[in-house]
């Protein structure tokens, strides 16, 4: 299948972004947007790769990227977005945010409703499979990197084989390509709907982030280093906290990874 | 206004005289306690370290500070105490694999890393805030920590 390939022109003379990069391969965003944050660019300053070696996720987690997915990283000042220090938290919640509103109209009547949601803490989920993930790296000066990986024109057939039953594209699920520069476009109105949201409403945001959690009401067991903890997720508080109700009570868990069943 | 504490204040005479009782019970030697805007810290003697740290079952408030928030706080005249500015899990190296971003004995300046703390997918790089060398590294790679828990204990006399 022919993978479009993303028109540079419209993405640098976006009018939220003050300064853009492409790159056709990279070890990781992540770790370019960290070495031009030595540079002090103009900010927002958003990275593209078409392809990515060092993908990251946390601890030893790494992000597959199948040629045609969007790999990006967005490095910003939350300050000039209202968000204060003890709000970053929350960039990690509208990234996930801002990803679900960009991708439902595309699913609309593809997927049954209730199928695209969060898995805790901020991965997209179609049908118990990861579409995409986000991770936020602090700098020192309060600036932040948001890194967000999305199957978007990839293809789970392509992905290592323990990954193709637990990873899902939009193009596996729409049967056909979509347009990455249109794609990106939306996801950056989103993302800046979002963080501004989180500026200004954070608990409204939280309420969106809250609601679109799959977790709610299951039993789910999180891991955390060497510990796992299982319980009945009661909800998910507006700061991204997952409750759990368990033998010893109700827990609040701001890290930790969900075990897979 | 009204200076009787309501019940469950933690300000309550009785309940501090049961907190020191229990103190001496476990042979802890500092206790530090919040409830909503209001905090105890109960310590005695004068050594360092142990630190009892408690939560609400359930907090909404934000986990995360700003980094550099990061209390390094002085135990004695040479110790200082890195604390956890968050709740979070606590990463002693960028990635798995790499060297950890300090070791016992090697020296630190306010703006060295000395470790990551993650929450929701968000990390913070934590500064030791401090000069000195490291002298104790007190918690494990991947640990879950609480907000204030002691990290690193650094010796600034060296």
């Amino acid at each position: 299948m022919k993978i479009p390939a993303l028109d540079i022109e419209p993405v640098r003379s976006h009018d939220w972004l003050a300064s853009f990069e492409h790159h056709f391969t990279l070890g990781s965003t992540n770790a370019r947007a960290r070495e031009a944050a030595g540079h002090n660019p103009p900010l927002p300053l958003l990275v593209v790769a078409d392809g990515q070696t060092a993908g990251r996720g946390r601890g030893a987690n790494r992000w597959w990227t199948g040629r045609g997915s969007l790999v990006m990283s967005l490095l910003f000042d939350p300050a000039t977005l209202g968000i204060a220090a003890d709000q970053r938290t929350g960039v990690s919640l509208a990234a996930a945010v801002a990803v679900v509103d960009a991708v439902g109209p595309l699913l609309d009547g593809v997927v049954p409703q209730g199928e695209l949601g969060l898995h805790w803490p901020n991965d997209v989920f179609v049908s118990q499979r990861k579409l995409a993930g986000a991770l936020v790296e602090t700098l020192f000066d309060g600036r932040l990197i948001l890194g967000l990986g999305v199957n978007t024109n990839n293809t789970a057939a392509d992905a290592p084989p323990e990954l193709r039953r637990r990873a899902v594209t939009l193009r596996d699920l729409t049967e056909k390509t979509h347009d990455p520069t249109q794609f990106l476009i939306r996801l950056l109105a989103h993302l800046r709907e979002c963080l501004e949201q989180l500026g200004h409403d954070p608990d409204l945001l939280g309420e969106r982030f809250a609601r679109l959690c799959l977790q709610r009401g299951r039993v789910v067991t999180v891991q955390q280093g060497t510990e796992t903890t299982t319980g009945r997720c009661h909800d998910v508080a507006h700061d991204g906290a997952l409750l759990l109700d368990t033998p010893h009570g109700r827990r609040a868990f701001y890290s930790g990874a969900l075990v897979h069943e | 206004m009204n200076a009787t504490p309501p019940a469950g204040d933690i300000f309550d005479v009785r309940r501090i005289r049961r907190l020191v009782e229990l103190m001496n019970e476990y042979d802890l030697r500092e206790l530090d306690l919040k409830q909503a805007e209001m905090r105890i810290r109960i310590r005695r003697g004068q050594d360092e370290v142990p630190v009892v740290e408690t939560r609400p079952a359930v907090s909404t408030t934000a986990p995360a500070a700003a980094p550099g928030a990061a209390a390094a706080e002085a135990a004695n005249n040479n110790l200082a105490i890195v604390k956890s500015p968050m709740v979070g899990t606590f990463y002693a190296a960028s990635e798995p694999g790499k060297p950890p971003f300090v070791k016992a004995g090697d020296r630190v300046l306010p703006d060295t890393t000395v470790c990551l703390i993650e929450a929701m997918k968000v990390f913070n790089p934590i500064p030791a805030e401090v000069t000195g060398t490291i002298a104790a590294v007190l918690v494990k790679n991947e640990q879950p920590v609480e907000f204030n828990q002691p990290l690193f204990k650094v010796d600034t006399s060296a």
